[in-house]
Order: structure tokens, then sequence, then C-alpha cells
């Protein structure tokens, strides 16, 4: 058996969960946590004591451990907490299927819970006044925010291939209209309109407030069990066709500031492991769930898995190529851009959704989804079927 | 502006020296940190031992790379290793102070207190004369003295010509800035 047929289809996700979205909740992180997994749980009819795997990724609150408390899952024979921010939610499911397929565990549930819509809990905030990682070389010079950093990749994006802003429009509008057809959407009732978008103020210039995303509360998860067992339970089986993790040679936070190829994101590495291991091929996806906490990113993504070439990704966004009804509909559920911030954990849910058939903005007949975590960070990406 | 950039620089000095995470706030009694975020200055630890040669060869107005013993290889931001042969054997030469701006943005309000009272402000990355490898973020000046703010952000541009300028901020930090060329300059 080559090791390219190890995990493809053998592992499908059978149940999903939301917490609440929104601004201002008072549950906490670990209470919107369990919520979600609770209601992944029955979702697919799988009893909590039958839960033998977990997976979280970095900057999770709640700990592994404490999820297995609160929910009253069984004896966990496998534990894995992964990289990074943004880039870890493909992660856990490819970490999950790998070890149902080898046998380590059975049912593997993922989840991800964030709340970031009080001001105090900006992250940039808490900045210590002495910086003692590689972070001394940004701090200092007032290059502190993540949209700082993006800004500085976008601007050099921007000067190298002829993207505009206005291709970042296209990015922040269709994801809006998508949320607007979402009714838990944090943005659901908000429109844009590319007026609205070039008159936003400015964060970091190039980048405008709706380049930027949502900070929201909020938790969702999942439930990954063998291809074989998924057949049984009540929902209709969304299988993992592929999975990989990246992390880029010359590689730093957030941006690949001294390769010399800037572009070269996180995405390069884990697109080589992703499309090895894939049937599926880029020409074949119908719909993707891309990771967006700023709009140039989907640029970057699209080009860094090979939707289409270096430099090509701002007109490949023209019109409405990546809205409901383009060639490649992205973030049918808002994204982080305008759905909710939940560390791409919600783009996860929403290629489930599509799979299933069961999206506010369904592509027809879709039946290939691609789905990645940040490309800016050590990353991971992958590739559902139905 | 230069004199309340150096407020507080016996304080500060002090607790850089130490590399303690402590909290710089000249108004803030001896031993009370002001909240997280708060500080007046953001400041690089200058005591960790992969990093201290950069932030002394700056206090002596030199800037700094490292290079591989090994291999000749240089690098920035520093390592303890040589992503080439792995070497960690290194020496710290002087580099030109040369640069051309490779990318720059304009940060815009909300920012830390440490840098509200400049806001709007230009940053930017630029790339040493060395080496396409060697890139190192900071604010740009016209002239000795001048806030980082001072300089209109849009007569900014890629590839534009900076030369390295120091900014004494406390007696243990001293911060490269990067002063406006006239075109045509290396």
């Amino acid at each position: 058996m080559s090791v390219t047929t190890l995990i493809k289809d053998r592992t499908a996700i059978a149940g999903i969960g939301m917490a609440p979205y929104g601004r201002g909740i008072e549950s906490s992180e670990e209470h919107l946590a369990g919520m979600a997994v609770k209601q992944a749980l029955d979702d697919a009819g799988i009893d909590a004591a039958e839960v033998d795997g977990l997976v979280s990724y970095d900057m999770e609150v709640t700990a592994l451990e404490e999820m297995a408390s609160n929910m009253g899952l069984g004896d966990l024979r496998f534990i894995a907490h992964t990289s990074c921010g943004g880039g870890g939610s493909c992660a856990g499911v490819g970490l999950g299927a790998m070890a149902i397929v080898t046998g380590q565990a059975d049912v593997v549930v993922a989840w991800r819970s964030r709340k970031r819509s009080s001001k105090e809990s900006r992250w940039w905030m808490n900045q210590p006044s002495i910086v003692r990682d590689r972070q001394m070389w940004l701090r200092p010079h007032g290059v502190v925010r993540t949209a700082d950093e993006i800004a500085f990749m976008a601007r050099r994006y921007m000067h190298e291939y002829g993207a505009t802003q206005d291709h970042f429009a296209n990015v922040a509008l269709a994801f809006r209209r998508h949320a607007n057809l979402n009714p838990t959407a944090v943005m659901h009732e908000k429109k844009m309109t590319r007026e609205s978008y070039h008159t936003s103020r400015y964060v970091a210039d190039p980048l405008r407030l709706y380049d930027c995303c949502l900070e929201t509360d909020g938790a969702c998860a999942l439930v990954l069990v063998s291809a074989e067992r998924a057949k049984d339970l009540k929902q209709k089986p969304v299988y993992v066709h592929a999975a990989a993790q990246g992390i880029s040679r010359d590689s730093s936070i957030m941006v690949q500031w001294y390769a010399e190829d800037m572009m070269r994101t996180q995405a390069v590495a884990c697109a080589e492991g992703l499309w090895k291991h894939s049937d599926i091929r880029p020409k074949d996806i119908k719909v993707a769930e891309m990771y967006d906490a700023y709009t140039p990113e989907i640029l970057f993504t699209l080009e860094g898995y090979g939707f289409c070439g270096r430099g090509e990704a701002g007109p490949f966004t023209d019109d409405g190529n990546i809205e409901l009804g383009g060639r490649l509909p992205i973030n049918t559920n808002g994204g982080s851009l305008s759905d909710a911030y939940l560390h791409g954990f919600n783009l996860v849910i929403e290629g489930v959704k599509q799979m299933r058939g069961t999206s506010t903005a369904q592509v027809q007949d879709a039946d290939t989804c691609f789905v990645s975590g940040s490309d800016l960070v050590p990353t991971s990406a992958m590739v559902l079927r139905r | 502006m230069l004199s309340s950039l150096t407020a507080g620089r016996e304080d500060g000095a002090r607790i850089a020296d130490r590399g303690e995470a402590m909290l710089v706030n000249a108004a803030a009694p001896s031993g009370v940190a002001p909240p997280m975020g708060q500080a007046e200055f953001i400041l690089p630890a200058t005591d960790k031992a992969d990093t201290a040669p950069f932030w002394q060869a700056t206090r002596e107005k030199r800037l700094v790379v490292q290079r591989c013993d090994s291999c000749g290889k240089t690098r920035f931001p520093p390592r303890p290793h040589c992503g080439a042969c792995r070497s960690d054997k290194l020496s710290w030469p002087e580099v030109s102070g040369f640069a051309k701006i490779f990318s720059h943005i304009v940060v815009y309000p909300p920012v830390l207190p440490a840098f509200a009272k400049y806001a709007p402000f230009p940053a930017v990355l630029v790339e040493l004369a060395e080496g396409k490898h060697l890139r190192m973020f900071g604010n740009v000046i016209a002239k000795p003295g001048d806030t980082i703010n001072a300089i209109n952000p849009d007569s900014l541009y890629i590839g534009q010509p900076v030369r390295v300028h120091f900014e004494v901020l406390t007696d243990g930090v001293t911060l490269p800035r990067w002063l406006l060329q006239p075109e045509g300059a290396r």
C-alpha cells in the first residue's frame, strides 16, 4: 500500500456543532467550547463516553483534560495540541484522521473557542514593554498588530504584481454577500458596498477596516470517525480525502520577512503534501473555505495552493468569480471577515455543510471542498468530499 | 520630541539592562508596573545571548548582522545556528548602513499608548545593500531628531534609498532608524 492511500477517504466528519457567534457573549470560552462539542456529538448521534481522541490547536483556552472532564468523555487514547493559531484549523482533522486510520482512536473530537469581541481581549494590547523574542525586530518600531504585518506583505504584493485595493474589495464584498445569506453570521444584516469599502478607515495602509476580520466570540466543533462507522450514523458522511500541514523553509511569523522570496508562504510546503495525497486537483474543487483574517490572504492562498499562478489572484477575484454562482465560490458562510473569527474553524464547519448540501449559500452539486488555515503561520489544509 | 522619547531614560535603561520582563514607565513608582500594554516605550531586551551583540553594536552606532564563520553566509535576524550549514561559529560584521525600502505601511489608530501620540505614522521594511536576505524593520526620518511621524507617508516608495541613523532611546537601547537619502544614492 502506497503512503498516499493511508488516510484518503477512510475517515469522515460525522457531526458538527456551533455555539452562538456574536459580540459580548457572557458565557466563558470553556462554556462555549462545551456547547459546541455537545452539539457536535448530538449531531453525530455519538455518546460522549465513546470519544477516545481529542485535538486542539494553540491559543486555545480550554485544556484537553478540562474538555474531557466537562463533557464526560471516555478514557482518551489519542490527544494532540498542534500549531498554530489560525494555521491549525485543518491540522486537528488531519491528525485525527491519522489516529483513526492507525487504530490509535475511534472517535476524535476537535474544536475551537474564542472570545475576542471585547477591546481588552486584543492580544496586541497586552504587548510586554520589553520584547524578548524575535518580535524585538518589529515591535519597538510600532509594528505591533497583525494588521501592520500583513500590510507590509500586501504593499509588496501590490508592487510586484499590480494587485489593487479593488481586488481586496472583491474579497470583502463577496464574503459579506455570503454572510448576508447566513442568518448566524455576525454581519448577516450589514450590507457592504464597494463605496463603503473604499471609504472605510485605514487600519494599516494599504489595509482598511473592511480588509480586517471581525473580532467575535463563539465556538465550533466536529466529530471524526472511520468512514465505515460514519455510514451508520445520523448524518451524511463528509469524507476527509486529504489533509496536510506545512512550514515552508526560511519561515517566520507572520510573514516570511527574511526569505528572499517573501511570497513563498507556508502554503507552499503544505500544498505539496496536500496535492500529493489528493486525487482531487485544484481545478476539480467546487467550493473553497480559505482562512481570511485579512483580504489579501485569499489572494496569497489562491496562488499558494495552485488555484491560479503567481500574481494572478487579483484578477481571479474579478467578475464575481469567488462568489456564489462564480467559478470558485469562497467562504460561503461569510468567513472570518463577515461570519465570525474563530481561527478558521468555522470555515471547516462550513466546508462540512457544503458537502452535506446544507449551507445557506449552497454551491449546486458541490462534491469537493478545499479548506485551509492561515498560510502566514505554520499551516494546514484539507480536501473534503461527500 | 527626542526629549520626550528619552524621558524616563534612567529607569528604562536600568530595567532594560537587567533584561527583566518589567514594564518601563518613569512615572510609575519603583516596582509598580503599569498595566500590560500601557508602557511608555516598547523596547527590545538587550541581554539575550543570541541577540545582545546587535544591541551592543547599535549603542556603539554600528549596524551589524551575523555571519557564519564556517560557510560565510550572512544572516538576519540573529540565530544560534547557520541555516545553510548548521555551524554555530559566528561573528558580527558591520554593514554599510545603506538600504532600500522593500515595503512600507502607515500605522493608524488604535495603537499602543507608546505610539499613540505619533499615529498615523509610517513604518518600513528595508533591504540592506549587502543582500536581499538581510531585511530590517524601522521608522523613517528626514533628518536626525525627527519624530517617527514627521515624514509625509505618501512620499515613500518601494526602492527608495535610506541610510541607518541611530536614535538613543534609553541608556540601554539605541534603535536603528532609516534616514531618507537623495534619489540616486547607493
